[in-house]
């Protein structure tokens, strides 16, 4: 858009991409700038001293070793005397998958009702739904470890509804307290972001459907459902990139190998001697992980732009 | 610990007192990243610190460091959750046998520290070589925790015998004398915390290792002889006492007298005395430490053999 609209302020071409600027620096020194560390981390080396890593900060004397040896374990080929994680990644998309699902199951309907039926109690409900944010993500999961003890107040409540026969304990290694653990930590987060998305479809759309005769049902298939698409995927994209890195969840209410994250092993490798590098391959690895993810979500997002200019 | 080496060694930070432990000593050395000692400011080190720990074989004639808390590594139990007594442990050909049991599944944790949780596999199998860099050794320790994770879903945590055993998310865990010394503050209101038991395999043929955090003065401090002072105080008898009684672990103090330290529970919510009465065993003795084995800073190859050991463990197999 060479110059802009006639007679908009600033019709040169600096000018607007300048207000992209802060952004744009703001991205360079605290994405880039990490990010190009976390590289340098996993390519590098050790000090022999105290096991702390030695960043190879120019590319020349980048060495892939730690890498290749992390992919391979990703792949179920680790080298010898080498953990294979390959289960865990295996795991981590699994249950990032079925959280993910369980927040659409979840949030999809309540950002429906607030966008669309709350009334007067809009505001109420969105100050609810921010309300977590207040505290912090770590102070709710030690909440939540309380809540779920054997004698806490979800096995008292689902004992005497005669749900279960007797207390669960959740807490020992259970993979469906990680996974709901998961989903009650980024519900919130999903369900925003749709709000706003449904909250700004236009109503007239809606009502041409019922003109045309089509039921509720069908109203919220053909318009509604389409043109939250990009709520959607951008509601998703936004706890899914997160909860590929949770390692407190697992650790807080579980601490079970047969519920651990690729998050659990970044943890562990960052904070032992000699093993830095390894967390930051990790680290990379599962950058380039989600940035498949994001990718999608990005060429999406064109799509749908291109075609709403048609 | 790495953080802490981390910010000291690049100067970001620049504290007078530092707590280091005994692995990396050495490196500090090393690389002058701490300061010798002046002992004409330390008069109580030599007065009031049990000998075996004034003249450490990790720091001989404590040039650098001061010890500050020491602890045993044995095993926390409920009694209410694991039926067993101190002496029913004591009885057993080897005491780390206690945690491969299935009848406690969902019950028992490790502590989430490669070292100390690969040594009771070691241990269990007699490998009295709790520094070994032999792969076979390790591997041993490996497989027997990978056949613990699959037999009670074992699990690692770090506050799982001060905190997580008093709250009952655990029945058996692996504990520091000084975290079991703790658990009675940890019990939720109006439960009993005299069904928390402790026992030290060390003193038997099983073996246990003990442990003991140090005080040392970074060679950046801008204080030095007000952290010399500090160290001094520290080593005050009813300084350490104090320390004592709001962390748990206890000072290796010449005048401390095991029998005084125990007292009963309170019902009111405290225990009169340093120490509640029925986890006598978690008094740390000076003989302990003869017989204590001691976990020490391994060499780079080594190390990374004990962390894919326990990172393998942690993956599930």
């Amino acid at each position: 858009m060479p110059g802009g609209d006639p007679g908009v302020v600033g019709e040169r071409r600096w000018y607007w991409p300048a207000f992209a600027a802060p952004g744009i620096l703001w991205l360079v020194l605290l994405f880039l700038t990490p990010f190009y560390t976390v590289v340098a981390v996993a390519m590098g080396g050790l000090d022999p001293i105290f096991g702390q890593p030695v960043p190879a900060w120019s590319p020349t004397s980048w060495d892939p070793a730690t890498l290749r040896q992390m992919v391979a374990s990703l792949l179920g080929n680790p080298p010898a005397l080498f953990p294979n994680l390959q289960p865990v990644f295996v795991r981590t998309v699994v249950y990032v998958f079925v959280a993910t699902a369980i927040c659409i199951l979840i949030g999809y309907p309540v950002a429906y009702y607030i966008a669309r039926h709350s009334g007067r109690r809009r505001v109420l409900l969105l100050v609810l739904l921010i309300a977590p944010f207040w505290m912090s993500y770590l102070m709710r999961m030690l909440a939540w470890v309380n809540l779920l003890q054997t004698d806490g107040y979800v096995n008292q409540v689902l004992t005497f509804l005669r749900i279960l026969p007797e207390p669960r304990n959740w807490l020992a290694g259970d993979p469906i307290a990680v996974v709901l653990g998961l989903v009650y930590g980024y519900v919130p987060y999903f369900i925003l972001p749709l709000y706003a998305a449904l909250d700004r479809i236009d109503r007239s759309h809606l009502e041409a459907a019922r003109d045309l005769g089509a039921s509720p049902a069908r109203t919220f298939l053909r318009v509604t459902l389409p043109l939250s698409r990009q709520g959607l995927l951008a509601a998703t994209v936004i706890i899914m990139l997160p909860m590929f890195g949770d390692y407190y969840t697992p650790d807080l209410l579980s601490g079970s190998p047969h519920t651990t994250m690729i998050g659990n092993f970044i943890n562990q490798f960052l904070h032992t001697r000699f093993g830095q590098p390894r967390g930051a391959s990790l680290t990379f690895l599962l950058s380039l992980f989600v940035a498949v993810l994001m990718l999608y979500y990005v060429l999406s997002v064109a799509r749908a732009t291109r075609e709403a200019r048609r | 610990m790495e953080e802490a080496i981390s910010k000291i060694e690049t100067g970001q930070a620049d504290f007078d007192v530092f707590f280091p432990t005994i692995d990396v000593l050495p490196g500090l050395v090393a690389k002058k990243l701490i300061q010798p000692l002046n002992h004409s400011y330390l008069p109580n080190l030599q007065e009031n610190v049990w000998p075996s720990l004034a003249d450490p074989f990790y720091d001989k004639g404590s040039r650098y460091t001061v010890p500050y808390t020491i602890y045993q590594t044995g095993i926390g139990w409920r009694t209410d959750m694991v039926p067993l007594e101190v002496e029913d442990l004591e009885a057993m050909d080897n005491p780390y046998d206690v945690y491969w049991n299935g009848d406690y599944a969902g019950i028992v944790g490790l502590y989430d520290d490669y070292r100390e949780a690969l040594t009771v596999g070691l241990l269990r199998n007699g490998i009295k070589d709790v520094n070994t860099s032999d792969p076979a050794a390790i591997e041993t320790a490996q497989r027997d925790l990978l056949e613990l994770v699959e037999l009670v879903n074992l699990r690692f945590t770090i506050d799982g015998a001060y905190a997580k055993l008093p709250e009952g998310v655990f029945g058996l865990h692996q504990a520091w004398s000084g975290d079991m010394v703790a658990t009675p503050y940890y019990f939720p209101s109006g439960q009993d915390p005299r069904v928390a038991r402790y026992y030290w395999p060390g003193r038997g043929p099983a073996g246990g290792t003990v442990g003991n955090d140090c005080l040392a003065i970074p060679r950046s401090a801008k204080n030095p002889a007000l952290a010399h002072h500090f160290l001094n105080f520290y080593c005050d008898f009813k300084v350490a006492m104090k320390n004592f009684s709001w962390v748990g672990y206890q000072p290796p103090q010449n005048r401390v007298d095991p029998e005084a330290l125990l007292g009963p529970w309170n019902e009111k919510g405290w225990v009169d005395g340093y120490v509640l009465d029925t986890l006598a065993t978690a008094v740390v003795y000076p003989e302990d430490f003869d017989v204590g084995l001691r976990h020490v800073g391994l060499p780079a190859e080594v190390d990374q053999l004990w962390q894919n050991a326990f990172a393998t463990v942690k993956a599930g197999g």
